[in-house]
């Protein structure tokens, strides 16, 4: 690595104006989603109460249409007996949500969730919410109380953690990669577009090194990008609501059964797995820069190429036998982290380990055939 | 020896750009690359600087080649390319600090340089808003806090105004004498007879004249005619059997080189023919004259 030349394209690309542009451009969508996520917060929560009226009213709608004739049957006394439970929880659940006492309204819930669970795996209920999504809540519910967490709306959260996690839920996505291969995608094909390449390859200093020294700069602005936007999202988000709690629990759907990390350690691992798909990304704009020495092509294909690979596996759920083994099923990194594609494509040796070293041996063998093409590359 | 150019062909896109060019350049040299667009002149500027490869052939550099020793042999040269190398979010320091650091040059030398072009005023600022000028005065400086044994010129008189073209030839002709050879490429004929030691003619990628200081400023028997209607002296004196050669130039005078030193029966033929002699001086033949006599009027 050439220090000066180090020195110089963190120079170019800190000048430029489009990748300044677009994290501004990125700090400015963020505040939007903090305003808009505290205006659904207090809607959330002025509906809440309201919910629960309407739920118990439901049910009262449902046992008074019980024909007076069938009252009497025991099959019928009993459902009637439950529906008077759940009415009874849920008052429970409204009245400490009145006096703001987060922990009895969720031990009602807690309750609430296993009656429904009970019923689901016996039989006597069928539909509703997946299995699987009850025993999370029930878990994650305990794990608050036992670690005394107020439960947060998690969808729009805005306290600094929580707010910070719903900003990364997208940048350490496939939307996030997009954004990098915008930023840094034509860090080289930008430079044979305009011709500067030839002030660098007419310098005594290899082809190679230039090609090292371009991917280690789009992969550090990147990063320095993500962790840009990430502490403005902590930073405002804890002004104005408090940090919320790292210990926040989250729930990881493995092989059937849930376990919980906290929210703090569940970032890192995103965190870790997303600094790996950055590489790949990076080594895969560069391959095409080499090859197609334009920075139109070379961004459009990345994306292109990027997209269709990625939502063939994410969404279409095509390739899932062999999908550990392909580098675009880890682009959404909170999925893989969490289960949740390993769990929708019924492939669980998709795992965080294996999501490392599949993109960083594609990263390499691609990084090889850049290094190996620049070496021939003429520059007319 | 600085530059040896062996047996060299390229081509591109299937089209023969470079045929079979052979020159050496030796030290403290200029050498000129003269020849209409499309000759193949920047082309071969590019095959010394590495910029692209021959399909045919060897380039040496100070007996380096390279396409084995690349950068030992590129930290020989410094090529003064087109403009549109520069990067215009960068200032021109910018680009001088980095070169003096990839050199190894005392930061100090930058000074000095911006002091000799005079481009103090805006080194400062970045390339984007510099004029075509101003961009090749930065050009110019970043190869001359170089200091290469080869320093490659691509047009760089493009865009200089008079004075920046008097002081272009005097800091080229000062680089020589430092122990620099040049190598580069012009279309402005006059400033090329001015400073190249020899002079390589191209057309079609090929090299199909090659003259040096020597004997092309003191050719015998050669003439400047300033005359009234230029353009039919070439009827009138057609079977004039004492001329080697009759150039129309752009200026509308003409050259002519005798075979013997004697213009008594050609001023007559053009008495006869009403056409009055308004000045005549014996001249060397000038680069215009050649290039006219290679390429055509």
């Amino acid at each position: 690595m050439n220090k000066h030349l180090l020195f110089l394209e963190y120079k170019k690309i800190f000048k430029r104006k489009k990748n300044i542009i677009v994290i501004c451009l990125i700090i400015v969508i963020s505040l939007g989603i903090l305003i808009l996520n505290n205006l659904l917060n207090k809607k959330y929560e002025s509906n809440k109460a309201e919910n629960y009226k309407y739920q118990i009213s439901s049910i009262n709608e449902a046992i008074s249409q019980i024909p007076r004739e069938d009252r009497n049957r025991d099959s019928v006394k009993k459902i009637e007996e439950e529906y008077k439970n759940e009415i009874k929880l849920l008052e429970q659940q409204a009245n400490a949500f009145e006096k703001g006492n987060w922990k009895e309204e969720l031990k009602a819930q807690i309750i609430f969730d296993e009656n429904q669970l009970k019923n689901l795996k016996t039989g006597k209920a069928i539909g509703g919410e997946p299995i699987q999504l009850i025993e999370s809540r029930i878990g994650i519910n305990k794990q608050l109380i036992k670690k005394n967490i107020k439960p947060i709306n998690e969808s729009s959260a805005t306290q600094g953690i929580y707010f910070l996690r719903n900003i990364l839920n997208i940048l350490f996505g496939f939307m996030g990669v997009i954004i990098m291969i915008f930023i840094v995608g034509d860090i080289l094909a930008i430079e044979f577009d305009k011709g500067t390449i030839n002030f660098l390859f007419t310098q005594s200093i290899s082809r190679e090194k230039i090609v090292n020294t371009k991917s280690l700069v789009a992969f550090s602005f990147s990063i320095f990008s993500i962790f840009t936007v990430s502490l403005f999202a902590f930073l405002i988000g804890s002004l104005f609501w408090g940090t919320g709690s790292f210990d926040y629990p989250i729930s990881i759907q493995r092989e059937g059964t849930s376990t919980f990390i906290n929210i703090g350690q569940y970032l890192t691992l995103s965190g870790l797995l997303f600094i790996f798909v950055l590489i790949f990304t990076i080594s895969v704009a560069i391959l095409i820069s080499v090859i197609t020495s334009s920075s139109m092509i070379a961004i459009s294909l990345t994306v292109i190429l990027s997209s269709m690979l990625y939502l063939s596996v994410n969404k279409y759920g095509y390739f899932a036998i062999f999908a550990q083994y392909l580098p675009f099923s880890y682009f959404n990194t909170f999925n893989i982290i969490d289960g949740t594609l390993a769990s929708n494509l019924k492939n669980n040796n998709i795992s965080l380990k294996l999501g490392i070293e599949v993109l960083l041996v594609s990263s390499l063998l691609l990084h090889f055939i850049s290094l190996r093409l620049i070496r021939k590359k003429e520059v007319f | 020896m600085i530059a040896e150019i062996k047996g060299i062909y390229k081509k591109i896109d299937n089209k023969e750009i470079i045929n079979n060019i052979n020159f050496t350049i030796g030290e403290n040299e200029i050498v000129a690359l003269v020849g209409p667009n499309g000759a193949g002149k920047t082309t071969l500027l590019k095959l010394v600087s590495n910029l692209i490869f021959p399909d045919e052939g060897s380039i040496k550099i100070c007996n380096l080649n390279p396409s084995k020793n690349r950068e030992q042999a590129l930290a020989k040269i410094s090529f003064m390319q087109d403009s549109s190398v520069l990067y215009p979010d960068l200032t021109g320091y910018d680009h001088l600090f980095f070169i003096a650091k990839v050199k190894d040059i005392p930061l100090s030398k930058i000074n000095k340089v911006i002091k000799k072009l005079k481009i103090e005023k805006y080194i400062n600022l970045k390339v984007r808003k510099y004029s075509l000028g101003m961009k090749q005065h930065l050009l110019l400086a970043i190869s001359l806090l170089s200091k290469p044994k080869l320093l490659l010129m691509d047009e760089p008189l493009n865009g200089l105004d008079p004075s920046s073209s008097l002081l272009l030839r005097q800091l080229i002709l000062e680089l020589r004498d430092e122990g620099t050879s040049i190598l580069f490429s012009s279309h402005i004929l006059g400033e090329v007879d001015k400073v190249a030691d020899r002079i390589l003619f191209i057309r079609e990628g090929q090299i199909v004249e090659e003259k040096s200081s020597e004997n092309f400023k003191c050719k015998k028997n050669s003439y400047l005619l300033k005359i009234t209607k230029p353009e039919e002296v070439r009827n009138i004196l057609k079977s004039e059997s004492n001329i080697n050669e009759l150039v129309i130039l752009d200026c509308g005078e003409i050259q002519l080189t005798l075979i013997e030193p004697d213009l008594r029966e050609i001023i007559k033929k053009l008495y006869d023919n009403h056409i009055f002699i308004i000045d005549i001086h014996k001249t060397e033949q000038r680069t215009e004259t050649i290039y006219h006599s290679i390429y055509g009027d």
